[in-house]
């Protein structure tokens, strides 16, 4: 329900208890409120609340704390000040321009439900920006190694990308690191998923619409392409658009202007478009889905995402990383063992790495502060349970594959020896890769000696190994 | 006789579970196994109930819905996952989707909304 929580502090009574009725009236339960000394901040956070509003204050020092503890996060939702703070408000309670909104008095109905709604979409961008990867694709493996250098080249240049890959690659991460990387980086970045929004909506979403132009156009809307002006635009799921839609798409990039919907004035836009698809749009041409000449003006740079079972050595480095970051962000601190690595290692990863990152946060709310072991990964990620996926693993590793999970006794038995010398090898390869094949930085990892980690290196014969490594990354 | 449809209700609003479960109990076909205050509580009991529906309220403490949806969608054999929200717009559906939800429905119309939902994954399970 903290959507539907709205805090309002306001010393006008009166006021107060109209605002309240009206927010009821909208069924977002609001709670209201003379003085904040009446809330226990220490027991709340200041994402239990959509939107503050704001109005006369009573008591100035016990609301300095409160504007001290909202400050602390700087996600902190949107306050909605009444006319008496628009002018100075944000400066004299040291709050961000962007965070604090002007709100009229008397209410009216069709504004503050616009601040909530777009309080919410700020709610779901914040919690997902805070998940999205920074600085693009993580790895050493050869596959991340070419995208990287494909990204760094095209950053700067402002053509048109068409990103492809199957779901999950990381396609957004990928556009992000360009954005991040061209000069564009001040400027915007405004993602939209073509197949998320139904057909009959996209065109007011990407190009805005005016007010009365449709039924529920109650007051007149900037479109994405709009709010990506100077910066880049984030197109995904770009096969799933519909012929029409894809007309106009075509017309915007050829000729750099558009009409709002029901509207008559031509707006030019400085915008980089940057598209993604899972399908391949060879393929959705031939069946007549997409439009040949639309392609063309997307594949001016085309990048291929590599999917994870062709880049597995990536795995120990991905797992970190998102380790990492869910600790960072207070979301789980979990560590995974060598053999749930190796497991992982075995999977098929169809949903490559959302899936990883998916599960990787699972376990993490799962078993927080905790370890996890093989036997502790959902049963779709236990390899040998999975046939045909084995099959898929012998191709790419073989070694990986012949190895039962490190941590079960076959029904045959095994050879202890030979079985923990192939665990101790899988991991000095990992070691190795991470540290992008610098010996040194591999025994840190390991807890060893470098001396120690040289002699195992030449007792399995893994020294040649390790020279490609330091060549490919050179 | 044909089993009935399992159904996990997640909101952080009592007054709402016990309306829904009132609305619920009058359909035949409609089991409703458990339900859960947060995002956090819905996955420990969708792992344990193994309903073939969650029924998710979008922002709740603790954890919220969309958040809850991805990590449940991580789990072997995953339900049907249908995000509630207040706000119905492109937006919000648009989050919902990546999130891996499979339907959308706008609290305002809920009942109305929702039926029509389950009695479509009801159809599609029966054809299994």
């Amino acid at each position: 329900m903290s959507e539907s929580r709205i805090l309002v502090i306001d010393d006008n009574a009166t006021r107060a208890e109209r605002i309240g009725t009206v927010l009821d009236f909208m069924d977002l339960t609001p709670s209201v409120h003379g003085c904040v000394s009446d809330l226990a901040l220490e027991r709340r956070d200041p994402q239990d609340w959509l939107a503050i509003v704001i109005g006369d204050i009573a008591d100035e020092s016990a609301f300095k704390n409160f504007l001290q503890w909202l400050r602390r996060d700087p996600l902190h939702p949107p306050v909605l000040a009444l006319p008496t703070h628009h002018y100075e408000g944000a400066e004299k309670f040291g709050l961000n321009e962007s965070n604090f909104w002007p709100l009229d008095y008397p209410i009216k109905q069709p504004q503050i439900a616009d601040l909530l709604r777009r309080s919410s979409i700020k709610h779901l961008q914040d919690a997902e920006a805070a998940e999205m990867p920074r600085g693009g694709p993580t790895g050493a493996s050869a596959p991340v190694q070419q995208l990287r250098r494909m990204i760094d080249q095209v950053a700067n240049f402002d053509t048109t990308v068409l990103i492809t890959g199957e779901s999950g690659t990381g396609k957004e991460v990928a556009a992000r690191a360009i954005y991040e990387r061209s000069s564009r980086r001040n400027g915007p970045f405004v993602a939209v998923n073509c197949g998320a929004i139904p057909a009959d909506l996209l065109e007011s979403e990407l190009f805005g619409h005016e007010k009365g132009a449709f039924t529920g156009a109650i007051t007149s809307r900037k479109g994405r392409f709009e709010l990506a002006e100077g910066g880049t635009l984030f197109l995904d799921e770009i096969g799933d658009m519909s012929m029409p839609m894809q007309v106009k798409l075509l017309r915007v990039l050829q000729e750099r202007s558009f009409e709002r919907v029901g509207g008559d004035q031509t707006i030019r836009c400085n915008v980089r478009v940057i598209a993604a698809t899972h399908r391949n749009l060879e393929d959705s041409i031939t069946k007549g889905s997409f439009r040949e000449d639309l392609f063309y003006r997307l594949n001016v740079f085309p990048i291929e995402m590599p999917a994870l079972r062709d880049r597995r050595e990536d795995l120990p480095a991905l797992v970190d990383a998102l380790t990492k970051q869910l600790a960072k962000s207070g979301r789980g601190n979990v560590s995974l063992t060598a053999e749930a690595l190796t497991t992982l290692n075995a999977y098929a990863w169809p949903g490559n790495v959302r899936e990883l990152s998916n599960l990787v946060e699972r376990l993490a709310v799962l078993h927080p502060g905790g370890t996890v072991r093989a036997r502790d990964l959902p049963s779709r990620y236990r390899a040998n349970i999975e046939l045909p996926i084995e099959e898929d693993v012998v191709a790419v590793d073989s070694d990986v594959a012949a190895v039962p999970p490190a941590d079960l006794l076959p029904n045959d038995g095994l050879d202890l020896k030979e079985h923990i010398a192939g665990i101790e090898m899988r991991l000095i390869r990992a070691a190795l890769e991470r540290a992008n094949g610098i010996v040194a930085h591999a025994a840190q990892l390991l807890c060893l000696r470098r001396t120690t980690l040289v002699e195992k290196l030449r007792k399995y014969g893994m020294s040649r190994e390790c020279d490609m490594i330091l060549t490919t990354e050179a | 006789m044909e089993s009935k449809l399992t159904v996990l209700l997640v909101d952080d609003h009592e007054g709402f579970l016990n309306s829904a479960k009132r609305h619920f109990r009058n359909v035949p076909w409609i089991d409703i196994v458990g339900q859960a205050l947060n995002g956090l509580e819905a996955i420990a009991k969708t792992e344990q109930l193994k309903p073939a529906v969650v029924l998710m309220d979008l922002a709740m403490p603790e954890m919220g819905g969309l958040q809850a949806t991805r990590l449940i969608k991580a789990q072997t054999e995953p339900p049907y996952i249908v995000i509630a929200s207040h706000f119905d717009d492109a937006e919000h559906r648009e989050h919902a989707a990546r999130a891996g939800a499979d339907g959308f429905v706008s609290k305002l119309n809920y009942v109305q909304e929702v039926m029509s939902l389950l009695a479509n994954v009801r159809g599609s399970l029966a054809h299994v």
